[in-house]
């Protein structure tokens, strides 16, 4: 366990450092990059002028109080200003990440459910089994963004009530929530479907392994002995004692469910953190870039964690046995 | 010596084959087919016709040209990824599988490090700041790779390791490279080369992903890029040029990744079989 949390922090550690030397790696620096304009030689700035902009940006300080400077900042919650957007960065991220979040936690949420119960449905018909489980090898392999495209060009440019791209209708104002919520669904089903399509076989695979453990055990042929129903042995056996490693793999998953989001907003220029990751990079906004960057891992470290918490509370409370 | 028994699979001759036939008719498209696949050769999104089997582009260049282009462009990123994850994830795997100690507990804090890091965002990060380049995109990819391979091998090191044929080996004075040559790669090999193959699959999904968000190098053509810049070029929706222009590379891609990741799970298959 103790190995666990240094791992986490570690990892932690190891990412933000990199965050910060990233920009001070890269080739050239941006101060040569603000003065000219784009690829044209620089004269027009002097040594004295770029003396005194390092000075007020605090890069003429050693590097390791720089370091120190920038983590008593962050702590502080300021993550600098965004280039592109003028406001500061927590500000932009605080705009956009809510929106991420329900792409992601819509298809984490639906995926789980779908993907348990067509375990369940394989359990009783093999033949059944044998075409989801195919179906599901073929899917699971195909990125996203792929089928992303494919339903907006096949769905969303021929259906005329699903919008091409955004969260809601611009300048549109709604009669009552009920309207509004539909308008975030509509726009949202799309992206969400595609990542459905991708993330179910996961947990597909994750549970139809978990619950085809479980019928082995012994305790189900007890409960088959006993004269127990089929139902009775399904929910109460197979569900319930097969159900803990796909709740692991639900946080596992963030991590491949980030990425395919960040991918799925640009198909469908949904205005999430993918979103502004994407525009980060093409207005070469990297104050941006690194405050997104922190965030989205920190997500994703913590769900990892959270399931490695999940899988030593198991192996304490089941003993040897498991 | 036996020949392995995926050489007879017959999924796997069909999925090979299918690489095989879009190889050819790719080297056709980039050697023998006329059209430059960065010159323009034709009018303005010109739709399939006898001289542009598959239309012209925007700029009224050849979408087949590019397509096959694009193709060796994959592979190529894919190869060569795969490759530099396959040296660097069989050599960590293996010594962290065999020495144990101070060597294991470093390297594999390593590699918990490597996995636990989300993929696409560093990638991003790093594509952002080291500019958009081929050899850029396959270090990032092949960094992001290795980690997963190099556990499978330290796992099946360490199961091996400690078996009586090779004690008896090392007790006759066997050395690290005797040993690791006679008795530990033949079994590593296999599983090493599946995934690497599997890597292949990956690599090239990551490259179109990266070019797809505009982070390829912008003068070779690949397929992320191509949906890149059919996605974005205004009035797409509203005319019929996406069923060329943007469709081929899609499928293509699809296509490609299927046929890798499917080979390597049916080898995988056979090898567990076996």
């Amino acid at each position: 366990m103790l190995k666990k949390i240094i791992l986490f922090i570690c990892t932690f550690m190891v990412i933000y450092t990199f965050n910060f030397f990233i920009p001070r790696l890269m080739p050239g620096d941006p101060f040569s990059y603000t003065s000219s304009v784009s690829g044209e030689d620089i004269d027009g700035i002097s040594e004295a002028d770029l003396e005194t902009m390092k000075a007020y940006y605090g890069l003429d300080r050693p590097i390791g109080e720089q370091f120190i400077n920038t983590i008593s900042s962050n702590l502080n919650g300021d993550f600098g200003q965004s280039i592109h957007y003028k406001k500061s960065v927590i500000e932009v991220i605080g705009e956009r990440l809510p929106w991420t979040l329900v792409i992601m936690i819509s298809t984490l949420v639906s995926s789980l459910l779908l993907g348990v119960s067509l375990a369940l449905v394989g359990l009783r018909r093999k033949k059944m089994d044998g075409l989801i489980y195919t179906t599901a090898t073929l899917l699971s392999e195909i990125p996203a963004f792929l089928i992303g495209i494919l339903l907006l060009f096949l769905v969303a440019a021929q259906v005329k009530f699903i919008p091409l791209s955004g969260n809601v209708t611009p300048f549109k104002s709604f009669a009552s929530w009920p309207a509004y919520w539909f308008d975030v669904f509509i726009h949202a089903l799309l992206p969400i479907t595609a990542m459905v399509i991708i993330t179910t076989p996961i947990f597909y695979f994750t549970a139809r392994g978990s619950f085809l453990n479980v019928l082995k055990k012994t305790y189900v042929l007890n409960a088959k002995g006993k004269g127990l129903s089929e139902k009775q042995i399904r929910y109460k056996y197979i569900v319930l004692n097969g159900i803990f490693p796909v709740i692991t793999r639900f946080f596992l998953s963030v991590g491949a469910c980030l990425g395919g989001t960040i991918l799925i907003e640009n198909v469908f220029a949904y205005p999430g953190l993918g979103k502004i990751l994407q525009e980060g990079v093409m207005y070469r906004d990297y104050v941006l870039i690194q405050g997104v960057f922190l965030i989205s891992s920190l997500m994703v470290l913590t769900a990892s964690f959270i399931a490695d918490l999940i899988n030593e509370g198991l192996k304490k409370t089941r003993g040897i046995n498991q | 010596m036996k020949k392995p028994a995926f050489l007879f699979n017959q999924r796997i001759t069909v999925l090979a084959a299918v690489l095989v036939i879009l190889f050819i008719i790719f080297a056709y498209g980039s050697l023998i087919y006329p059209h430059s696949w960065f010159q323009p050769s034709g009018g303005s999104l010109e739709p399939p016709s006898v001289t542009h089997v598959l239309g012209t582009d925007d700029l009224g260049i050849d979408i087949f040209a590019q397509l096959s282009r694009g193709f060796f462009t994959s592979i190529l990123i894919g190869l060569m990824a795969a490759a530099i994850a396959f040296m660097l994830g069989g050599v960590l795997g293996g010594l962290a599988g065999y020495f144990k100690g101070w060597v294991d507990e470093s390297i594999s804090f390593v590699i918990n490090l490597f996995l636990a890091i989300p993929q696409l965002p560093i990638m991003i990060v790093m594509g952002a700041f080291f500019g958009p380049s081929i050899v850029n995109v396959v270090l990032i990819v092949a960094l992001f790779s290795w980690a997963p391979i190099a556990k499978i091998v330290r796992a099946k090191m360490v199961e091996r390791i400690d078996s009586n044929y090779i004690r008896l080996a090392k007790s006759y004075g066997g050395g690290f490279f005797y040993i690791v040559k006679t008795h530990l790669l033949p079994d590593i090999l296999p599983v090493l080369s599946v995934n690497a193959i599997a890597v292949i699959g990956k690599a090239i999904v990551q490259e179109a992903s990266l070019a797809f968000l505009g982070l390829s190098d912008p003068l070779s053509k690949s397929w992320g890029l191509m949906m890149n810049k059919a996605i974005n070029f205004k009035g797409i929706y509203f005319m019929d040029a996406w069923i060329w222009w943007l469709l081929p590379p899609l499928f293509c891609l699809m296509g490609t990744i299927l046929c890798i990741r499917l080979i390597s799970r049916e080898i995988e298959n056979q090898l567990i079989n076996d």
